[in-house]
């Protein structure tokens, strides 16, 4: 049997920072080309754990797979050279994309650190993802936030990842404009057979794209499934206490005009 | 007993730029009644935080109002002093806006900020025993704490917890509240709007809310008006608006929220296309494009008002409906 594509094994994460969420013994599986949903408060630990799953945070305790192998103590620069194909794609594309290079160089950025050849990568990366021929010689600011999530979707793709982690990727974006990225997210997953460990506040958007559900709380997995039973049959309290105050519940029954 | 009545009437606000000009609001009109919380929704760039910023004098350089009215209680503010506004922001109309960081004196504690703002409109009061009270509210566990903190020691979601506290403190009528959509995590952005809603119903404060969220439309407001290039297309009871939109606009919206498709099927997304410029603005992206449309379409009256749509087809969806 093949092992998951990454395997966390009672990994345990203490922040320097006090204030910082801590994960305690969190154990869960991603396969390759499925998408498992974080859900969670915030402060849960959710963005704590996909820190340190890209090895941006010490593991103080447990351990991190990737296809069978042991990638607990490896810093990044370590796991770019071991082909640890894992990149991030945050919630705000303002924050997160340096506001000086052009678009081009934001996407090729990770091959030059890799040490890559970039020719040619940024135009297909950026036709993929539905930006305009002309976007790459503009900078971050000129986009809109729909765009600059593109290019930040660009840019963790110019790597060949299997996985993304995905922190709330279309939180900050209006409604057509996340439908659009949702759907560009879909399409990328089949072609390439991606995984994604898709973190989101937003039950519907993980019901939407989740294979499977891990639910959150005070830094432990308090419940994991199926994205169908977690979501609509809740076993533990807190899930259904997260279902019954998500601002986004059932919608109102579609209207024939 | 306050009866805040905030009355638009075809409010024109246009940007003026080097020699050229843009027409960020194109006669806009809209009420609020005492006690309402009142939704603002539509996407980036349709003129909703210019609007946030028109109703209390609080345009940036280069922006104006150049047509229609803008009354507060019968006054038209179009006309107000500077002195005029400054006396009614806070006591009257208080604002909330998306930046908790920069909306608070990072070199001054907390309680001195919120004591300053206090008596600058209540003389009278133990403006510190009230900044205390109004951070309980807020459900500030340690109330005498945050008072004694910087800002940058809170968190975002507690900064925005700061800054509703000091809107309420001074009992305004109205709150225009521009969401917190970059600067918080978004969990905690819908636990403060809940907050912001529970307050104003405590203290019948009406709120016009800010946002492109439609779950916060749902939960959280009595009315929504949707805004669309600078226009207001749809207007109505949440309820009725969610449930039956009769504006393309307002379903193409709803249609692309996740719950209603299959699991990883593609969602109906609008094209990301620019607005019509003349006519009715949506045409460019509307699937039910007529030629009547190059006429813009006024709000098209309804025997069931007050849910109306700007739509030559609104009519004919509310015998549908």
């Amino acid at each position: 049997m093949t092992p998951p594509l990454l395997e966390v094994d009672a990994v345990t994460v203490r922040h320097r920072a006090r204030s910082a969420p801590t994960v305690t013994g969190v154990s869960l599986s991603i396969e390759a080309g499925k998408t498992l949903g974080i859900v969670g408060e915030s402060g849960c630990g959710k963005s704590t754990l996909a820190r340190a799953l890209l090895g941006l945070l010490p593991i103080q305790a447990g351990t991190l797979r990737w296809q069978g192998r042991d990638i607990t103590r490896l810093r990044p620069r370590q796991r770019l050279q071991g082909g640890i194909g894992m990149q991030i794609v945050f919630q705000d594309p303002n924050g997160s994309l340096d506001p000086r290079p052009s678009a081009h160089d934001l996407i090729v950025e990770p091959l030059v650190v890799a040490g890559r050849p970039t020719a040619g990568v940024a135009q297909a990366l950026a036709e993929r993802v539905g930006l305009p021929a002309d976007a790459l010689p503009r900078r971050a600011h000129q986009f809109s936030g729909g765009q600059r999530q593109r290019i930040a979707i660009a840019r963790a793709l110019a790597g060949a990842p299997q996985l993304l982690i995905l922190d709330e990727p279309t939180s900050a974006l209006d409604l057509s404009v996340q439908a659009q990225i949702l759907n560009l997210l879909l399409d990328l997953q089949r072609e390439q057979h991606l995984a994604y460990l898709f973190i989101s506040h937003d039950l519907a958007v993980v019901r939407h794209m989740a294979d499977d559900v891990a639910v959150m709380q005070r830094g432990r997995i308090v419940e994991c499934g199926p994205a169908a039973q977690v979501l609509h049959a809740p076993r533990h309290a807190y899930t259904a206490e997260l279902l019954a105050s998500s601002l986004s519940g059932p919608a109102p029954a579609p209207v024939e005009a | 007993m306050r009866n805040p009545h905030l009355s638009l009437q075809e409010l024109v606000v246009v940007a003026r730029h080097g020699d050229g000009e843009r027409t960020l609001l194109r006669g806009v009109t809209l009420d609020i009644e005492e006690a309402r919380i009142v939704a603002l929704a539509g996407e980036s760039g349709s003129g909703k935080t210019i609007l946030g910023a028109a109703i209390p004098g609080l345009l940036p350089p280069g922006v104006a109002v150049t047509g229609g009215r803008l009354l507060w209680r019968g006054e038209d503010l179009r006309g107000a002093s500077e002195a005029r506004l400054r006396a009614l922001r806070g006591p009257e109309i208080a604002t909330i806006f998306q930046e908790p960081m920069t909306a608070l004196n990072p070199v001054l504690r907390i309680g001195r900020q919120m004591t300053d703002v206090i008596r600058t409109h209540r003389p009278a009061s133990d403006a510190h025993t009230l900044a205390r009270q109004m951070l309980a509210e807020v459900r500030i566990d340690d109330p005498a704490a945050v008072l004694e903190a910087w800002p940058h020691q809170l968190s975002g979601g507690m900064r925005q917890r700061v800054l509703i506290a000091m809107a309420f403190a001074c009992r305004p009528a109205l709150i225009v509240a521009d969401e917190p959509t970059t600067a918080l995590d978004v969990t905690v952005q819908a636990q403060v709007l809940a907050l912001l809603a529970t307050l104003a119903r405590e203290h019948r404060t009406a709120v016009l809310l800010i946002t492109h969220d439609m779950g916060v439309v749902r939960r959280c407001c009595d009315e929504v008006h949707m805004l669309y290039a600078g226009r207001i297309v749809e207007s109505g009871p949440t309820a009725d608006v969610l449930r039956a939109p009769r504006h393309p606009y307002t379903r193409a919206l709803l249609d692309a929220l996740p719950e209603r498709a299959a699991p990883k099927s593609p969602l109906p997304a609008l094209p990301a296309l620019p607005a019509a410029t003349s006519g009715c603005a949506f045409r460019s992206r509307c699937a039910d494009l007529m030629d009547r449309c190059h006429d813009q379409p006024s709000m098209q009256p309804s025997p069931s008002a007050p849910h109306r749509a700007a739509c030559w087809l609104a009519p004919h969806r509310e015998v549908a409906a």
